[in-house]
């Protein structure tokens, strides 16, 4: 009978620790659902909670959580009832993006279009039509999976976001929203209120490019953001951010070191590509090894900055 | 707590208490009884619970009920002959239906805000709900035409085959009324959940249902204890399955303990409850390793030593006198991939007992009376005590061809409660339960002169086979049982071993055993014309099967027209302007297939006729019932017999209704598996229309005063065939018999010609009466720094004898491209080193959306099949074959070395990719 030796060439399917295991089926078991008419109410509440709530915006991930076990809260604290978090404004050169504001929103905002059009980038390739009426950006941001594909662009764009907390507004950078895969820094009675990105200025361009492995609808393997100012074809500010290649999108530092200063010719985003895969963490699993993630990253990156050097020029 | 909630569907209003929990989807289906929105995934993967919310369209699984208060939702129910509705239907956009719904949903919002939608943006509307029937061809087709109706000319000598009729049931389907086995419900009916093994390999040392038990709401809990211990499984050389585990479990998902209760909650939270002991044991999951002395062993019985479930061993001529004439030898591997069928609707069953020990099945089965025989067998009843019915079903593709777990336990857990019992998977358990496509291990040996002509072929197959035998023992001839259809070999040896491992059994999937090595086959040849010089679309032409012959391994092949198909995607796709001239990264490739119409021998010994129907015409002659035993699991039989049947009778198609696959009513048919449906079925029923005819020619004859040899029925009327003017109409006709000798029936029957295949061991597997052919060019671009391969277009051409209902055989074409892209490139079932499955959702499982469909050009070459009902014959899995082996080569073509591993992932390809710049 044959030999597997025979068939070395293929190798074993490519091995990788629990990504997830088996799922439960069981929905989840006795839970209140409370609907706050107003942000105050919903962050007393989620604090007076703590760790048994969780808050419900879109529940594109959540109802899923919970039908499968994965999340067993005591308490849903819905925000449907927070009207005023499905805004879009733009005022003071700054867009304003509510936490409750839908992907579908955004590609069919007048704002989004005349202030960050490169949010389109993201909103493109997030879920499907369905997920993209219900998803939230807020959700999105604050699920924290590694993947998600609009915190990219939205540190690239150096994003702020606005936090409702019992102690009132405030707003802290995006970057320092993430603590791990799938976990904000948020604390009990801490809501994400809404997004603030810098409208577009001259000599801005920005970018998003991911990477899946189906024409639409399917989790990013890698995906990379790259935001360029440009002065007279002299490179002053870069920023370059990475998704679903370490447990959170982070920002490459190397990038804005090596363009600034330049003119982010192609020779140098190539540089740029080469030290993003450097600096990435990703791990294999079934979408893709670890090796070619990191291919997808530099050539992600590249791509990024082109597109980006386009738009500013 | 329930909790208070207000809304509206469908203009409605809606006010009750739902429980926090509750989804949108379960407060629809389950509460309001609205169900012609469908649950295919319950995770926002598939789109078939698609509905509209305030005009937008959500998947209702994945929103809370709770949080539409206040909202207006808008149901398939609540869309009454609404346009998109109706191109839907004109254009052969449905095919199970089970998508439908969700789809036409979609659609509907699209179209309110973009009346012109162009193909892209309809895509793009449309990407959120998955198909695995139709390949988005002709949903997109209607999407974008929904306002014109479709422009096909229609050429045939019949009246009524030959004609792109909608689906018989498509008005059904469209509006959401048409009941699948989940959307039934019985006053008083239980739910059932099944325990699993969460081990790999395991020896059971107790189950403790004492608690489980005490649960409020349970009715009853089942262990190896308390059912039948005989075994059960497909073919009846390889019972291996039992009930439920009696002391071993052999997969993650192998089946311990089940139990009813008063909902699916309750069962949950009981198999929680139910302890079991477990020591666990080695287990091996690689077929090679499994067939090594010493590795742990599946199945006791010596039959079984080194876990080989099924060995071929065949050689047909001489090998090596046809490798030492040849001038050219080739051998290369090649590896598969483990593919899901992923039909969108997931099993379901219900049981419900009557009159005392009678037993009635509701099932999602694509074979009704495999399903009674089994159950039969299993209760120790006469088949006539068990009636199994199948409801509309959400597809198939062999996925749902044998007898499940669902079906047995709920008839067990029914007759214990004395209450109807509905179980069904989710799209987590019915992955698990696998009898999907068996990963196959493939080694392929051609020899050829210089000129391309083939001398010789040796295969040698492993095939990776899960814990049970399922269908493997098919697959596994099969695999080598085909190989020799398609092109003249002179000199064949096939090696195939069937391979025990602690994994889900593999069983049939749509191609049966045959994918794999034809992505070899096809791939050697390619090699081979590359060394030689020679164009690969000569070279196959040189050695195209003909008509009319015989192969090496002794099956007769009667129409053929390989050539011709060969030759149309050749010419229709700019071949020659294309192959060898492209630049790197662009590549073009070309693959052949073919499959059987229908397995010449039954999966059980038996002389009786595989295909049966009965005709009865309404009293009033205005109408006709046609009942068959066969299953439409969407590729639309119901359509094509009627059409066969009506055409036999001399009627019109519209007076046709269908009853179908049910085993009380309507007469045995063997089931929707093997391609066997169009040509079985369809000389059944075209014998039971001809004997309706005889006798409405017999009445006409009386009422013309005419000898009924001298007249003629067609189309409705019947007329004197020498003056044509004289006649009567069809109905009035058949109302005189009615009159004069009672009720108007016809019966016919089909059993295959007798003695096919020669008389080595395993020699009925390949057997058919008639055999179809296809070939395909497939076009990719290939991202060569990010290893993306995405297929551009596919140009097809299938031998399908006569096309019976042209519209039908396109669909099965665009869905057989884009089902095989998909596994081509994106499907695997993936393990961890426990034997757990990585990828049970259609989240991590992706199948091609309706971005991912390729441009498609497919033709339906001229071509008549004598042993056929007027002349055709199986579309539905020959039309896959050519895809893996086409996209394979052009992907290689693109990039310059062979691929010869599924599925073709960017990380492969960039893997390839990187080896040849190394």
């Amino acid at each position: 009978m044959p030999g597997r030796e025979e068939f070395a060439s293929m190798g074993p399917a490519l091995r990788v620790p629990g990504l997830r295991l088996e799922g439960k089926d069981a929905v989840g078991r006795s839970i209140e659902y409370h609907r706050p008419s107003s942000l105050a109410d919903a962050c007393e509440l989620l604090r007076q909670f703590g760790d048994t709530a969780i808050p419900l915006a879109g529940g594109t991930d959540v109802v899923v959580d919970l039908r499968r076990g994965a999340k067993a809260p005591k308490h849903l604290v819905s925000l449907a009832g927070l009207h005023g978090l499905r805004e879009i404004s733009l005022g003071g050169g700054m867009l304003r993006i509510g936490a409750l504001v839908t992907p579908a929103q955004l590609q069919s905002s007048e704002e989004v279009l005349s202030s960050r059009p490169e949010l389109l980038d993201a909103v493109g390739v997030f879920g499907t039509p369905q997920v993209r009426n219900r998803a939230t950006v807020g959700g999105n941001l604050c699920t924290a999976a590694s993947c998600a594909d609009l915190t990219p662009i939205l540190l690239a764009l150096d994003a702020r976001v606005g936090l409702a907390t019992p102690e009132g507004p405030r707003g802290i950078p995006l970057v320092d929203l993430f603590g791990d895969h799938r976990a904000t820094l948020l604390r009990p009675g801490h809501l994400v209120s809404e997004v603030m990105i810098p409208a577009k200025g001259p000599g801005e361009g920005a970018a998003y490019e991911a990477f899946g492995l189906r024409a639409t609808n399917s989790i990013t393997v890698a995906g990379a953001a790259a935001y360029l100012l440009l002065e007279e074809g002299q490179c002053i500010g870069a920023r370059l951010a990475l998704g679903a290649v370490a447990p959170t999108a982070f920002l490459v530092k190397a990038a804005t070191e090596v363009l600034v200063g330049t003119e982010g010719g192609d020779a140098e985003l190539e540089e740029v590509g080469r030290l993003a895969a450097v600096e990435a963490a990703p791990i294999s699993d079934i979408r893709g090894s670890e090796v070619h993630r990191r291919e997808l990253v530099e050539r992600l990156a590249v791509r990024a900055f082109q597109a980006a050097r386009r738009r500013a020029q | 707590m329930k909790q208070l909630l207000t809304f509206r569907v469908n203009g409605d209003p809606v006010e009750l208490a739902v429980k926090p929990d509750s989804t949108l989807l379960t407060v629809l289906r389950d509460e309001l009884r609205l169900t012609g929105t469908k649950e295919g995934c319950g995770a926002g993967d598939c789109g078939t619970c698609t509905v509209l919310l305030d005009g937008e369209p959500i998947n209702a699984c994945l929103l809370l009920a709770l949080e539409v208060e206040g909202r207006k939702v808008e149901t398939i129910e609540g869309l009454v002959d609404h346009p998109i509705q109706k191109a839907f239907m004109a254009h052969g956009a449905i095919q199970c239906g089970f998508c439908t719904p969700g789809a036409v949903m979609s659609a509907k919002a699209l179209i309110d805000r973009n009346p012109n939608p162009t193909r892209e943006e309809a895509a793009e509307a449309m990407a959120g709900n998955l198909c695995r029937c139709t390949g988005y061809q002709k949903i997109l087709d209607a999407v974008v035409g929904w306002d014109q109706a479709p422009d096909h000319p229609e050429k045939t000598d019949h009246v009524v085959v030959g004609r792109r009729v909608p689906r018989i049931d498509a008005p059904e389907l469209v509006s959401g009324s048409a009941q699948f086995t989940d959307d039934i419900s019985f006053p008083g009916m239980l739910y059932g959940k099944i325990l699993t093994s969460p081990h790999a390999h395991a020896r059971i040392l107790s189950v403790d249902t004492s608690k489980a038990e005490a649960l409020p709401g349970v009715r009853a809990v089942l262990t190896a204890d308390d059912v039948p211990e005989t075994f059960y499984g497909v073919s009846p050389a390889r019972y291996d399955e039992q009930i439920l585990a009696k002391d071993r479990v052999r997969y993650v998902g192998d089946e311990i303990a089940a139990v009813a209760a008063v909902d699916e909650e309750t069962c949950l939270r009981a198999l929680e409850l139910v302890e079991v002991d477990y020591e666990v044991l080695p287990a091996v999951f690689d077929p090679f390793e499994a067939m090594k002395d010493g590795a742990p062993q599946l199945h006791d019985h010596p039959r079984f030593k080194n876990n080989i479930n099924t060995r071929v061993d065949w050689h047909f001529g001489d090998v090596e006198e046809g490798f030492a004439e040849a001038d050219l030898v080739k051998e290369h591997t090649f590896s598969g991939n483990r593919v899901y069928q992923q039909p969108m609707e997931p099993h379901c069953a219900i049981a419900r007992w009557e009159s005392g020990n009678r037993l009635t099945m509701w099932t999602a089965t694509q074979v009704v009376h495999y399903v009674q025989h089994q159950l039969a067998r299993l209760l120790d009843l006469p088949e006539g005590d068990v009636r199994v019915v199948m409801t509309h079903c959400g597809g198939g593709f062999g996925g749902k061809a044998e007898v499940n777990p669902l079906e047995i336990c709920s008839a067990l857990l029914s007759r214990k409660t004395g209450r109807p019992v509905k179980m069904r998977y989710t799209r987590e358990e019915m992955i698990k339960h696998g009898r999907g496509r068996h990963k196959q291990f493939v080694k392929m040996k051609i020899g050829v002169k210089k000129d391309g002509t083939i001398t010789a072929v040796q295969e040698e197959a492993v095939l990776e086979g899960g814990a049970y035998s399922s269908f493997g023992i098919v697959a596994v001839y099969y695999a080598g049982a085909m190989v020799p259809t398609l092109y003249k070999l002179p000199h064949f040896k096939y090696d195939g071993y069937r391979v025990y491992t602690n994994l889900p059994a593999c069983g049939a999937m749509r191609g049966h055993g045959c994918p794999h090595p034809r992505f070899a086959f096809e791939g050697v040849l390619d090699m081979l014309a590359e060394e030689l010089g020679l164009d690969p679309i000569e070279m196959r032409l040189k050695n195209a099967m003909e008509p009319n012959s015989q192969t090496v391994n002794e099956l007769d092949v009667g129409s053929c027209e390989m050539g011709a198909c060969l030759e149309v995607v050749r010419d229709r796709s700019g071949w020659n302007e294309k192959k060898g001239k492209l630049p790197p990264g662009k590549g073009i490739g070309v693959g052949c297939g073919g499959f059987v119409s229908g397995a010449g021998y039954p999966i059980y010994r038996s002389k009786f006729p595989h295909s049966n129907a009965i005709i009865r015409v309404t009293e009033d002659g205005k109408a006709a019932t046609l009942f068959t035993g066969e299953a439409d699991i969407g590729q639309g039989s119901n359509t094509v017999l009627s059409q066969v049947a009506a055409e036999a009778m001399g009627v019109e198609y519209g007076i046709m209704r269908v009853v179908a696959a049910d085993t009380e009513t309507t007469p045995r048919g063997l089931g929707t598996y093997s391609s066997r449906v169009t040509l079985m079925g369809g000389n059944a029923c075209r014998m039971a229309g001809e004997e309706v005819k005889a006798q409405v020619l017999d009445a006409a004859s009386k009422i013309l005063e005419v000898p009924a040899e001298d007249l003629e029925a067609r189309g409705g009327g019947v007329f004197v065939q020498n003056d044509p003017a004289r006649g009567v109409s069809w109905a009035e006709a058949a109302a005189k018999h009615f009159s004069d000798k009672g009720p108007l029936v016809g019966r016919g029957w089909y059993s295959p010609p007798e003695n096919l295949g020669g008389k080595h061991k395993g020699s009925t597997v390949g057997t058919s009466p008639a055999y179809s052919f296809s070939a395909c060019v497939a076009e990719v671009d290939v991202d060569m720094e990010t290893g993306k391969v995405s297929v551009t277009r596919l140009t097809d051409a299938h031998d399908v004898g006569t096309a019976i209902n042209p519209m039908a055989v396109e669909g099965q074409c665009e869905g057989a491209g884009v089902m095989m892209l998909s596994e081509a490139l994106l499907e695997d079932v993936v393990f961890d080193e426990e034997g757990r499955i990585k990828n049970p959702t259609l989240h991590d499982y992706l199948i091609a959306t309706s971005c991912d469909a390729p441009e498609m050009d497919s033709t339906v070459v001229p071509s008549y099949e004598p042993r056929g009902p007027y002349g055709g014959k199986e579309c539905g899995e020959g039309s896959t074959l050519p895809l893996i082996g086409a996209i394979a080569n052009a992907v290689s073509d693109a990039i310059g070395v062979r691929v010869s591993e599924l599925p073709i992932t960017p990380s492969r390809v960039r893997e390839l990719i990187r080896g040849i710049n190394a």
